[in-house]
Parts: structure tokens; sequence; C-alpha cells
């Protein structure tokens, strides 16, 4: 058989095939409330509901403005959120207006919305670990056309509490100056922190770079004690506006739904996605619901850069 | 020449005096010349040409040809040449030298059959062939190079040898001493019905408690096929208990087991991508198979280092008669292959090659579809395979082999597209022409090279040894390479480049050595026993890369270090029957792994047992625990060569498993059942870590745990008559649980199909016109996908979508169901075979999906562009005619 003829059958035959739409009867989806809420120790309780939707909805999300969202310290009923409405730069949400949630107390989130199941949720804001000592080394400059590129090593020293398991995000920040040259005097502007994000190809079981910056960890490996790491840093300023400033550490010790929820959460947005490729289960600690409701407390410290 | 058996014939002749005066009449020098004559003959003649005074009765004389050569030499030593391994003594009593039978200990004497079962027309030995004898109904399989060995009484034998489809060959001789045997069987002209199961049932003793299924080359080219182009891999596919992806992707999975858990064999050497086209085909081209076996389930000790199946496939040795050959043309491959001897009935060769010509319609069609998209380029993709093997007869007793393989697979695609744009510069007060110009390239190769040299050697009658050098090597090669410029046309000058080029590579590399001993103590006792050691050496993976900006620099270098480990073994495992009706196969593997200053020490015991309960029922259960070395790591829903095969290590454990299975067969003389349970436990086996960078280094993002699988299977099959057939049918579980897949809960297997059914039948029109059609239906596999989404506010107030897709795996795909047929005519031409095979894939056109994606799309509502999302459901594989010429000399 001659080849343009073979060719042309198979042409034919896969000219019919590959793919179509499906209609997939995926009975698993019912709208549920989704609820997103981090909170810290001495802060308002923030909570943001909106409603899930299914795979294929392709819209914006729908946020609640008429939920009843309730707090409670155990069973101890404390305040009812309050609606924060949607504004340009913010979500619609629910803050509570006086009472700030503690360290070491168990907080419990109930949820009730018009056609929905009430849903809850409960977590608690764990001891903070103490950081020990912060240090910047280093630093090297490089010289790019418009730009300094700064890299420099971050060493961070913390003492693990001697609880079971405990988890954390490690999130870094670049102050950095505006300023202007006015009459040959430098007039400084300004000053605003960059957060340090990092890449994925540093990922392991343990830690793993947030990918909204930062890194997140467990202390599977050093539980209980004084423990180090060190990060090195890059950072670029345009030098004819901008100065290098401090650089500034938050150490969120976080509790364990934090850290699933962050950690899945993460992983899922650096995951190449597709057909092919294993998905990423989120973590959920929302009953009847979806989402997270999940306390930290941060630690702070900063350090000086000194080239 | 007989004389009558039962009368004593004395021969009493007068020496010359003085001879007998001086000396004895052992001592007195003779010559004996004579080829291929009894014990009778050759006695007479010596009594006729020196007037020796023998005495003996024909009776005691065993049935043995003798081929001698003797020059003055005394007549003691030629009489101890005649007479050695037969049960017959000599003394000079007075003038004469009587022959007499040794006394008869209490005990039955018993005596040994040994040889070799071989083609008649080529040469080639034949596996597990049944040698039984019909008077006593004993018996013995021939082992993985046609030996045999059978040891009986004394006495009458009517020696049956069968082989599937070969005419069966009957020996009557009396057993006096041990016997060798070169038993050579012709094949039958009405090619065989397509038997999976290939005991003689006549030898219910020989069946073993384990679950394995026999094929040859016949078989498979029976089988509807893909393109025409038979397949091994692809008839396991057909069998209970195995179960595959969407048109063989994925590869094969045995009783829930994962695709990394088969220990899949080309002469006794590990090959470790058995698949072409991510399973669309196998390595396995069917001219250069001789047999094939796999076994699901209850190992014998000899096999280790896989937890779920062995495919133990054994090549062709080549023709030692004849010059033949074949040449095959279809639609997707062309094949051919060519055999004979080196030295005739001494040494044979085989060599046969494979190539795919997939690039004569991926080419035109890729590059009408990218020109649709403006872009200049083409896909293509091809695979190939070379066989070859050598063998060398040194002696009755001493054979070596030499066998090579190779098989590749080559994928290509690349495109250049570019565009331009003009805009008025106020700086340059003229009008600027940019061009953009895009190039991208891939390159993805990857195969399997295997080699081994093995020597047979048989101690005595009953110690077969084989002892073989292996080499394997598996390596996946991928380059990419992205070129983007900004080009200032008027001036001909480019204002920017931006390279980025990468390649991949990973490899495993072995060198091993392995000694296996049969011993064929007697029908009731076979001990198999040895040792080996493996050398490994893994790459499992590193990326160099190059991105860069205007300026060329260093080329950085991210993934894995290599890894060098050594597997060793020791085996022993006893086959016995127990009576007449009960069969036993008890033995231990023991393997050791020295990898990175840890040693693991694993001890595997193994045992299978049969019982014929009656002639037509019997009962087999199996008890085995495997442990495996080796993990796989897919980054990919779907088997694909990139994954990485990467060693047991200080900090990841090897994979282990158990296995325990029951069942029974019936004979219903047309029909057999087969019906089995089974439950198999695994532990450490690996994955990477959910959203795992898959570049990264692997031992830290990998998560540990274990699977189940439990099941029934059943096989009702009819292998007798012009119609023959089978219907396999399974019901079966298999999950697992990763501490860091699925949030840590239990979630069903990919693989696991509830029901899978498949039918196969063919029947036989005539001798030179067979039909045949398979059918398989199976529940869908198990997948994730995104159910809902909500957002995520990030403190900066941007939202990003996070998507939940329930638990892992907890949808499930349609019911997979397909119908292939084929038609098979053979006719010859003077000195030729000519077979012409037609044939439909997916006859009805069964649009199986291989996964969905959920595809987002902008559509026009009331001029407003909206987003609108969809599943869309991709399949493979349409309905597909073959046809296949083949010319077989």
């Amino acid at each position: 058989m001659s080849r343009p003829l073979l060719t042309l059958v198979i042409i034919l035959l896969l000219a019919a095939a590959c793919e179509s739409p499906a209609d997939l009867n995926l009975n698993e989806f019912e709208t549920k409330l989704a609820v997103i809420s981090n909170f810290g120790p001495d802060q308002p309780v923030k909570v943001q509901i909106s409603k899930t939707q299914s795979a294929t909805t392709g819209t914006d999300p729908e946020y609640l403005e008429d939920a009843n969202v309730l707090l409670y310290r155990g069973n101890t009923f404390l305040e009812i959120l309050k609606l924060v409405p949607e504004s340009p730069t913010s979500k619609p949400y629910y803050v509570t207006e006086n009472f700030k949630p503690q360290i070491g107390e168990l907080y419990t989130l109930k949820v009730d919305a018009p056609g929905f199941e009430q849903v809850q949720a409960t977590s608690k804001i764990p001891t903070p670990a103490r950081i020990r000592g912060l240090g910047v080394s280093d630093v090297s400059v490089r010289e790019l056309p418009q730009e300094l590129a700064f890299a420099y090593k971050v060493s961070i020293i913390f003492e693990d509490p001697l609880e079971a398991s405990n988890y954390y995000h490690l999130n870094f920040y670049q102050q950095i100056w505006n300023y202007q040259v006015v009459e040959n005097d430098t007039i400084i502007t300004g000053n605003w922190l960059r957060k340090i994000a990092f890449s994925p190809e540093t990922d392991n079981n343990s830690l793993i770079a947030y990918f909204d910056g930062g890194v997140l960890f467990d202390d599977a490996s050093f539980n209980g004690k004084a423990v180090g790491y060190s990060f090195t840093l890059e950072t670029s300023i345009d030098p004819s506006k901008h100065l290098l400033g401090k650089m500034f550490t938050e150490l969120r010790t976080v509790s364990k739904e934090y850290y699933l929820f962050h950690n899945s959460l993460s992983r899922q947005q650096t995951s190449p996605g597709g057909p092919l490729s294993e998905p990423v289960i989120i973590y959920n600690n929302i009953e009847n619901g979806q989402g997270i409701f999940a306390g930290y407390s941060p630690s702070l410290d900063s350090a000086a850069i000194f080239r | 020449m007989k004389k009558s058996r039962g009368a004593i014939l004395s021969l009493s002749l007068v020496f010359l005096s003085a001879v007998a005066v001086a000396q004895s009449a052992l001592d007195v020098p003779v010559n004996l010349g004579v080829k291929e004559v009894s014990l009778e003959q050759a006695l007479l003649k010596l009594i006729q040409d020196y007037d020796v005074r023998l005495s003996f009765s024909n009776n005691i004389l065993p049935d043995i040809q003798i081929s001698a050569n003797f020059k003055k030499k005394p007549l003691r030593q030629v009489l101890d040449a005649l007479l050695e391994d037969t049960d017959i003594s000599y003394r000079e009593i007075g003038n004469q030298i009587v022959l007499y039978q040794k006394e008869r200990p209490d005990v039955e004497r018993k005596f040994t059959i040994s040889g070799f079962v071989e083609d008649a027309d080529t040469g080639e030995r034949l596996i597990a062939a049944s040698v039984y004898d019909r008077r006593l109904g004993k018996g013995v399989e021939t082992n993985e190079y046609g030996f045999f060995s059978l040891t009986l009484p004394q006495g009458d034998i009517q020696l049956s040898v069968n082989y599937l489809g070969y005419i069966p060959q009957e020996y009557n001789f009396k057993l006096n001493s041990d016997k060798r045997l070169q038993i050579e069987l012709n094949a039958s002209l009405l090619l065989p019905v397509v038997e999976i199961i290939a005991h003689d049932s006549i030898v219910s003793d020989l069946r073993s408690g384990h679950s394995s299924d026999y094929f040859n080359a016949e078989d498979i080219e029976q089988l509807p096929a893909l393109g025409g182009e038979p397949d091994l891999i692809r008839a396991t596919h057909l069998l209970p208990g195995v179960q595959t992806g969407t048109d063989g992707i994925g590869g094969i999975h045995v009783r829930g087991g994962n695709a990394e858990h088969n220990l899949i064999l080309i002469d006794g050497v590990p090959v470790y991508n058995a698949l072409h086209a991510a399973g669309l085909f196998s390595v396995f081209n069917t001219d250069a198979i001789r047999s094939a076996q796999l076994i699901k389930g209850g190992f014998s000790a000899r096999y280790g280092g896989r937890l779920s199946s062995v495919l133990d496939v054994h090549t062709k040795e080549g023709n030692l008669n004849r010059l033949s050959g074949t040449a095959e043309i279809g639609l997707l491959t062309a094949r051919a292959s060519l055999e004979g001897p080196l030295i005739k009935e001494k040494s044979s060769f085989f060599v046969s090659a494979r190539r795919s010509f997939l690039n004569w319609y991926t080419r035109p069609i890729s590059e009408d579809e990218k020109a649709k998209q403006g872009i200049k380029g083409k896909t293509l993709y091809d695979f190939f395979d070379v066989n070859a093997k050598v063998n060398y007869e040194f002696s009755p007793k001493d054979k070596v082999y030499l066998s090579y393989y190779q098989g590749n697979d080559h994928f290509d695609n690349d495109g250049f597209s570019s565009d331009s744009f003009t805009y008025y510069s106020n700086r340059w007060e003229d009008t600027v022409r940019i061009r953009y110009d895009s190039w991208y390239g891939e390159s993805l190769s990857w195969g399997n090279t295997v080699a081994a040299a093995r020597w047979n050697h048989i101690f005595g009658n009953k110690l077969f040894a084989n002892t073989t050098l292996t080499y394997s090597r598996f390596a996946t090669n991928i380059y990419y390479g992205e070129v983007d410029s900004l080009v200032w046309s008027n001036r001909d000058t480019t204002l920017q480049r931006v390279y980025d080029f990468g390649r991949f590579r990973s490899s495993i590399e072995d060198v091993g050595g392995r000694m296996d001993f049969d011993w064929l103590l007697s029908p009731s006792q076979t001990i198999r026993f040895g040792w080996g050691l493996t050398e490994h050496q893994f790459n499992p993976g590193a990326l160099t890369y190059n991105e860069i900006i205007e300026y060329i620099g260093p080329e950085d270098v991210q993934g894995n270090d290599p890894i060098n480990s050594t597997e060793s073994f020791a085996y022993l495992e006893s086959n016995m029957v127990l009576g007449s009706k009960f069969a036993l196969n008890i033995g231990v593997h023991a393997a050791r792994l020295k990898v990175q200053e840890k040693t693991y020490n694993l001890l595997q015991p193994r045992l299978s047992a049969y019982w014929s309960v009656g002639e037509r029922f019997g009962m087999k259960a199996a008890y085995g625990e495997m442990a495996q070395f080796l993990h796989l790591l897919s980054n990919s829903s779907i088997g694909l060569p990139t994954d990485l095969w990467v060693p047991a290590t200080a900090d990841v454990p090897p994979q282990q498993a158990w296995q325990a299975s029951t069942g029974f067969d019936y004979d219903f003389k047309v029909l057999e059942l087969s019906i089995e349970g089974y439950y198999k436990k695994m532990h450490n086996l690996l994955n990477y870590t959910e959203g795992a960078y898959f570049l990264n280094d692997w031992e830290e993002n990998v998560t540990s745990g274990q699977g189940r699988a439990y099941g029934i299977e059943m096989l009702l099959r009819k292998s007798k008559g012009n119609t023959t057939g089978w219907m396999a049918y399974t019901l079966s579980w298999s999950d697992r649980r990763f501490e860091l897949i699925n949030l840590g809960e239990r979630y069903p297997f990919k693989y696991d199909r509830r029901h899978d059914l498949k039918i196969v039948l063919q029947h036989a029109f005539s001798k030179w016109m067979r039909v045949s059609a398979s059918w398989i239906v199976s529940s869908g596999f198990a997948v994730s996908l995104p159910i809902a989404e909500y957002y995520y506010e990030k403190p900066n107030g941007n939202s990003v979508p996070v998507i939940d897709y329930g638990s892992k795996n907890q949808f499930r795909m349609p019911y997979y169901h397909r119908l292939d047929i084929s038609a098979n005519f053979n006719f010859k031409t003077r000195s030729f075979w000519h077979d012409v095979n037609i044939g439909f894939y997916n006859l009805y056109n069964r649009k199986n999906p291989l996964y969905y994606d959920l595809r987002t799309n902008f559509i026009n509502e009331n001029g407003e562009l909206k987003e609108k999302k969809e599943y869309v459901q991709v399949w493979l594989l349409p309905i597909l005619p073959s046809v296949n010429y083949a010319i077989k000399f």
C-alpha cells in the first residue's frame, strides 16, 4: 500500500477521534460555605465567607454579606462578628469588634447563612517560638543595567517549644527606602516592605516555599531544640530611586491546621496542573464547608544589612 | 539383531593353549571398532574375533547403543568401558569370563532418563514440554533450557513426550541403566489453538499452587492486535488479574500492584521499561519470542526483586538445521528475522529487527496542524528493536549462549514562528519595523539495552547448571530549547535574544551474574538453588540548563547525585510430589542490598501447594513474601519514560509485600474452570509527595506508604476443537495509603477496577483460515477531578483559586470496553509460507476516555467576554483497521 493512501486512511480515522465535550455528572458537587480566617493574638478575628462554586462555573466568587458569624471560646459564646462591606482594597469580611484572641485558648467559629448548613471549625493560637538571634552576612552586590542586585545570607536562631509538634511560617521582608535628590540633597520620601519569595526548587517534605512568600516547615527533625536556619536572599533595587533598608523577619508559630492548609495550598499553586499531573488535595478544617480557620502567633525581629 | 530372550547362551571357545597358560584372559590385548551397535553385538564381536570365553544371558543386557574404538587394549579395560553405566559386572571363573547382573539391593533399582526436548525442524529447545512415563504416570517438565531428568524404576518404559502444537512422541524401551535422550518433536501442521495454560492435564502431579500462564509466539500471533502488531504485553491484558490503562497506556498492573512491581525478564535479564509509546506497544518483537510465562502469585523462590508478577520471556535460539526467516509488514511497523546454523547441529544464530514507521503519519499531520497555527515545524515519533542471539554446543553437556537486545524510542517536536509590527518612532524620526522570531524544539529519547552470556552445563544426569552474566541499561535523554528574539528589521539589528536550553538525563545500569542449579532428584522431587549478584548504578535525573539573556553563561545543573548499590541473593526451593495427589513447592529467597553504608537483609519464604482431589478436580494455595529494592517515581498520572527508577537507600526502605491465594481447577472435559482468590499487602511503597517538584532531590520529596489488593479471578476456557477461547472475570479491590498524599487518608488505587471481563474466541474454519475476536469490559479506573473551587485572598488583596478535588481518586471513569477482531489466512507457495492478517481494533469505535481535561474558553455573551469552563473527554484510539502480510521460509 502506498504511503499517501496509508496517510489518508490514518488522517481520516484520527480526524474523527481525539476529543469531545464530556457531560460529566459530578454528583459530588454541592455548593458549600467557604470560610477563610487566619488569626493571631491580640488582633481582631477576621473571617471571609464565600460560596464554593462548581469547577465548571467560571464566574467570579460570590462573597456572603448576610451570614451570621459567631465566635466561641470552648463552649462559651464570645461575640457575633460584624460585617465589613466590600471596599476597593478588600472583599467583604467579618471581624470581631471587641474581642481579641489569646494564646493557648481553643476557639470555635460557627457560621450560619441562608440556604446553607451551619459550618464550624476550631483552632487555637500556639505558643510563639522566641527568636534568639538574627544576622545578615555575605552581602554581595551585582550591578546590572538600571538595577543593583543584592544577595545576602540570613541566619536565624529560634527556640522550638517542647511540645509534641510545632509548625512554622517564616517570612522575610526587605525594607526599601524611596529617595529623591533635590539640589544635591538626598531626601527620603518613604519606605516600604517587599516580601521575599522562594523558589519551589528548594522544597522538601519538611520545608516548602510558600507561594505568597516565606517558607513553611515543621519541627519533625529538631523537636524541642534551639534551631538555626540559613537562607540566601536576593533582592534588587533601582539605585536611582531606592536605597536598601533593613531586613525584617516574622516567624509565625502556626497551628497544625494553618500548616496543613497553607502547605497544601502552596503545593497546589505551584503544581503544573493539567489532566496528566497528580492533584494536590487541599486540607480543610471547616466542618460541612470548605476553607480554613487557624491560629498563629508571630515573633518579629530585624537586622541591618551592611555592604 | 535380537536373539531369543530367556534362553541362556553359553559360548565356550578354546584359546590357544600357550596364551591361556601364560596370562589371565582379561589381560589379553584386543581391538574393537564398532559404531552404534547393541551391547550384545559388541560382545559377540569380541568372542568372534578373539575366541574370548564370554558367558552371559542376553536377558540381562540393557538396550543401549555402543560406539567404541579400542586398539590393543586389555580385555579388562574394554569390558569396563562397555559395561559402564550398566548394572552388569563380570568375573573370571576358570577359563570363562561370566557377565552377571549386580546384586539387587532390597529397594527397587532406579535409573535416570535425561536429555533435551527439541523442535525437530529448528533444533530449538522446548520449554515446559512434558515428559512422562505412561506406565507409572510419573513425569517432569523440561526446564527453561529444554532439559529434563526423569528417574524411574528399572523396567519397561512407555515414555510420552508432549508439547503444545507438536505431535506427541512415544518411546518404548526397557530401563536397565541411565539413559540419555535427545528428543525431537515435529510441529503439528495445523496451527495450535491458543492455550494460555500449557500444562498437560494428564500430568496432574506437575501442577503447582502458583498462578501462571504460558504463551508462545504462535499464541500471541493468533490474537487480535493493535495495528496488526502481535504483542506479548497486550496478550497479557486478556488474562484475569491483569489491569492496564486505556488502550494499554500505563503498563500492566497485576493483582493491584504497580507497574514497577512486575519483573520483566528477557532471557533472564531484567528490562526496566517494557513499553513503546507509553504502552501502545511493548518492547517484545514477537518474531524473537520462543516462550513466555506470566506468574501472578505464589512465585517460586528462584524469582526475586519484584512484588507482583514475573513475566519471564525466552527468545529464540536460532535454527540449528537450516536457514529460515520471516519478513512482515503492517500499517504501523515492519519486522524481519533470520536464523540458521553457524555450525550444523552445533551452533546457530538468531537475529530480528523491528521498526515503526509512525513518522510516515505524524510528520505530514503535524506539519499541517502547525501550519494552521502559523508555525513551521513537525512532530516525529519512532521506535525500533533489535534482538540477536548465538549459541554453541561444546559438548552434549555444555552449551553457551550470547544474547542481545536493544530498543529505542525517539520523539521530536519543533516549530518556528515569526511575527512583525511597525510603529513610528519620534526618537528615530522613522518607521521602525520590529520582527519577533520564536523557535522551540524538544527531543525525547529512551531505550533499553540488555545483554547476557550464558553457559549451561549438566553435571551427571540430574544436576543442571546455568551460569549467566548480565548487563541491563535503561536511559532517558530529553533536550529542549527555546530562542526568542526581537530584530529591528530596518537596520537588521537584533535588539534582544533570549535562549533557554536544557537537557535532562536519567539512567539505571546493572551489571551482574548468577548461577542457577536444577537438581532433578526424582520425578517427585526437584531441588533448585542458586545465587547471584548485581551492581546497580542509578543516575536518577539531572537537569542541565541555560537561561540566557543576551549573553551565554555557564550551565546550571539541578538534580540528583548518582547512587550505586549492590544487590545479592541466594535461593533454595524444593518441588515435591507427596503421594500421588499432592504437589508442594517450598522455598526461601534471601536478598541483600548494600547501599550508602546501609545493608538490608530480607528473607522471603515461598510456599505453594496443589492437591489433585479427583481426576478432574484440584485445589491450590500459595503464600509468598516478596521484596523489591527498586522504586519507580512517576511524575504524571500515566507512566512515562521520564519516570525515575530509584533504589532503596539508607533513608528509603525497600518495598515489601506478601500475598496469599487459594483456589481450585475443575475440568469439565470440554471446558476447564479455574477460580482463585487472593489477598496482597504491600509496604514501603514510594511515591512523590503530593505536589512535589520532581526535579528536586527525590529522596527529600517522597513519601512511603502501603497498599492492599484482594479479589477473585475466574477463568473458563476451551482449548480443544475448532472453536477455542476463554472467558476471564475478575472482581477486585485495590487501594493505597501514603502519609503525604490525600492528607494521609486511604484512597483507591488508580487501577482499582471493580469488575473486569475478558472474552476471547477463536475459530479455525480450515487449516488456512482462522478468525479470532476479543472483547474487554472493565470498570472505569479511579481519577481525581476538580469538583469545586473557592478563593483565598492574599494579604495584598489579590485572590487565588483553591481547587477542591474531594478525596483523591474519588471519581470513576466510565466503563472501558472494546471489541477487536482479526482473521488470519496462511498458504504455501513453493518453499514460502504466506500469512495475511486483517483486523479491526476497537471495532465499534468506542470512545474510551484516556483522561478528562477542564478547558477554559471565552465566549461573547451580550457583547461581554465571559469565561466558560467545560470538561473535555480525550480518547486515544478510534476504530483502527489493520492489514499485515508476512512471508516465511
